[in-house]
């Protein structure tokens, strides 16, 4: 009865419960989109690889040797030779490795030089390997296998040629107009930066940055051997024996005859989160103090309609309700705003998130869930209800002190 | 003991008890006193005075909405003073119907919500549904006002649903207040007949506050405020 009361009484204040409904439904909308945002942004960053027990480049710092060979994000300071990556294959307990290659983009999108172990060993999200949506991996020189979303925004297909362009920027004034590729696979999506990559084999880098009439002479006399590359970016190595990954790292970071450096790829991972950790405690203190004053309305709201319930509340009195009774109404009302607001928030954003996920995927490379419901979000759900019947303490008190003071005439 | 049993004992046991009562509103003066007033069980009395008399002021007073500062009330066999705050709100619930001159029902429920209301804070087992049936006859409204808002009801059916909620729950005491202060004198007329063939039918003992003299002729029993309580100017602060 307590709760039709409270109901009852909420929809014959339709405006101002209205309104303190939605500001409510903005607040705690904005707190579960940043939160899983956070959430689904870590996962996504945890799941751009997998499998990988370290990564070795030039020395120039964990995070930016994970930033530029795993996100393609930044600019590699400095090259290893190919026969150090050479070597690397050499080492006791080596299962594999990956040689990228990087330095030339197209339109915007950056172009990775591999082999073809990078389709064999790769791995990202569960250990999941690459698989192809249409094509296959590049067998000749010219070939070139692209990323779902570098196919899909540019509206590629398998036959298409394409120009690689030197250097990284959108638009750039040195196109290698000279050895157009042809595009022989397209990856299924992965939900990482593979999906923004265009991947082509380590000799037609070297190939792409001849002059002319030097890789006219190559490709007509067959001599691709000629092509082999003299310094990669970095590579990424897989060991047979997890037990050796401290020592090989140790090993290639004092490697005489090359300047290498190996990372854990968990360990940077780490600091590059606690890099964004900052970023996101400003976002969520920002959704905090949104509800905070989202809060601070309610609490308005039913403090403001105490005066006009003043002869409900003596009536209620009269029919025996008790101060605490008064007391419990005003903070289920509060509750109910609450839980109504806490479970549309929750459909505004799941809708949200499905209605804007390709949009977000194509344009800003977020591969996020539509669903919300995450052990954060139930522990964020505790929270507001708390907040709300904090938040109702005080319109309670002037409830139950307006209840002991109750007059009817 | 409820009040109907003491009156199967002895048909003149006392249903109100007024002893020694101080009542001052906080840091006001002046102060109420009622030295003893009694009313017996079934009796039916009609209380008036003048506006400002202290009429609402007793009947908040017996209803334990009210407390007292000095003195004892007694309800039955219940001496309001010495149970707790939810005890009296408990027997308040349970054995005391009150009808309003506002009627104060409440705007946003339907009616039976508003009846169910009474049921539910005196946690009896009443169906209200089959409890009401015998008693819209009496008060002659149709069955179908009872999903109705309160909103939409015309000023005599509120104050008919107003009785119809004091009295659901069988109270041994009804308070009424000035009840018939908004009608002409027809719908006066009618209001007070109306309540009295009710009452035939039951044993409850009635308080009606009102300053129309006119009508004390549905009462045996006609009573003054200011036979029974007076205000009393504190001379300290007189002085002062």
């Amino acid at each position: 009865m307590l709760r039709t009361l409270a109901w009852q009484s909420l929809r014959s204040r339709k405006k101002t419960v209205v309104l303190t409904f939605l500001s409510l439904l903005v607040s705690i909308s904005v707190l579960i989109a940043v939160e899983h945002l956070r959430a689904e942004a870590k996962e996504s960053f945890n799941r751009s690889i997998s499998g990988t027990d370290l990564i070795v480049g030039a020395p120039s710092g964990d995070l930016n040797l994970l930033l530029y060979s795993i996100f393609r994000m930044g600019n590699p300071t400095n090259n290893i030779r190919f026969d150090s990556y050479e070597m690397l294959g050499k080492q006791k307990n080596v299962a594999w490795t990956i040689p990228i290659s990087l330095g030339d983009s197209h339109r915007g999108y950056r172009v990775l030089g591999t082999s073809d172990s990078y389709f064999t060993h790769f791995r990202y999200g569960e250990k999941r390997s690459l698989t192809f949506s249409n094509g296959q991996q590049f067998n000749n020189l010219f070939e070139v296998v692209l990323g779902a979303e570098v196919a899909t925004s540019l509206a590629y297909a398998i036959g298409d040629k394409i120009v690689i362009s030197h250097g990284i920027g959108a638009t750039s004034f040195k196109n290698h107009d000279n050895a157009p590729f042809v595009i022989v696979g397209i990856l299924e999506p992965t939900g990482t930066p593979v999906d923004k990559t265009v991947h082509v084999s380590l000799e037609a880098i070297e190939a792409i940055h001849l002059p002319p009439s030097k890789l006219n002479s190559i490709v007509e006399q067959q001599r691709f051997d000629l092509l082999k590359p003299t310094a990669i970016t970095a590579a990424l190595v897989g060991l047979d024996n997890k037990f050796a990954t401290f020592t090989l790292q140790r090993k290639l970071n004092n490697y005489n005859d090359d300047r290498l450096m190996a990372v854990l790829p968990g360990v940077a991972m780490m600091q590059l989160w606690q890099l964004m950790g900052n970023i996101e405690n400003l976002l969520r203190v920002i959704a905090f103090l949104v509800l905070l004053s989202s809060l601070f309305g309610l609490t308005t709201m039913l403090i403001a309609s105490m005066n006009e319930r003043s002869i409900e509340i003596a009536v209620l009195r009269t029919l025996g309700a008790s101060p605490i009774t008064i007391f419990q109404l005003i903070v289920y009302e509060a509750i109910l705003i609450a839980i109504l607001a806490f479970l549309s928030a929750c459909v505004l954003v799941s809708t949200s998130l499905m209605a804007l996920s390709d949009w977000l995927a194509s344009t800003y490379g977020l591969f996020l869930s539509a669903n919300i419901f995450s052990q954060e979000v139930l522990i964020l759900g505790a929270f507001i209800f708390l907040a709300v019947v904090l938040a109702a303490i005080a319109p309670a008190i002037e409830a139950y002190k307006k209840a002991l003071q109750a007059q009817l005439s | 003991m409820s009040i109907a049993k003491l009156q199967q004992a002895d048909n003149q046991a006392i249903a109100v008890k007024l002893s020694d009562i101080t009542y001052r509103y906080a840091n006001t003066a002046p102060t109420l006193y009622c030295e003893n007033w009694q009313v017996k069980t079934s009796e039916r009395i009609f209380l008036h005075g003048d506006s400002g008399s202290g009429k609402s002021t007793i009947l908040s007073l017996l209803s334990g909405i009210t407390k007292p500062n000095s003195g004892s009330i007694d309800i039955g066999t219940s001496n309001l003073s010495k149970l707790s705050a939810s005890q009296v709100d408990k027997f308040r619930a349970c054995n005391i119907g009150i009808v309003f001159q506002q009627f104060n029902l409440i705007p946003y429920l339907s009616v039976i919500k508003n009846i169910e209301l009474a049921v539910y804070f005196a946690k009896t087992s009443v169906n209200v549904r089959d409890s009401l049936a015998p008693m819209l006859d009496s008060v002659k409204l149709p069955t179908d006002i009872l999903n109705k808002q309160v909103a939409q009801l015309s000023v005599g059916q509120k104050q008919r649903v107003a009785i119809l909620r004091a009295l659901i729950n069988s109270p041994d005491l009804l308070l009424i207040d000035e009840p018939t202060s908004a009608l002409d004198a027809n719908a006066r007329d009618g209001f007070m007949q109306m309540l009295m063939s009710m009452e035939q039918t039951r044993d409850t003992t009635m308080i009606f506050v009102s300053h129309d003299q006119s009508l004390r002729q549905y009462f045996t029993q006609h009573i003054a405020v200011s036979d029974i309580c007076q205000w009393r100017t504190n001379s300290k602060e007189s002085a002062c």
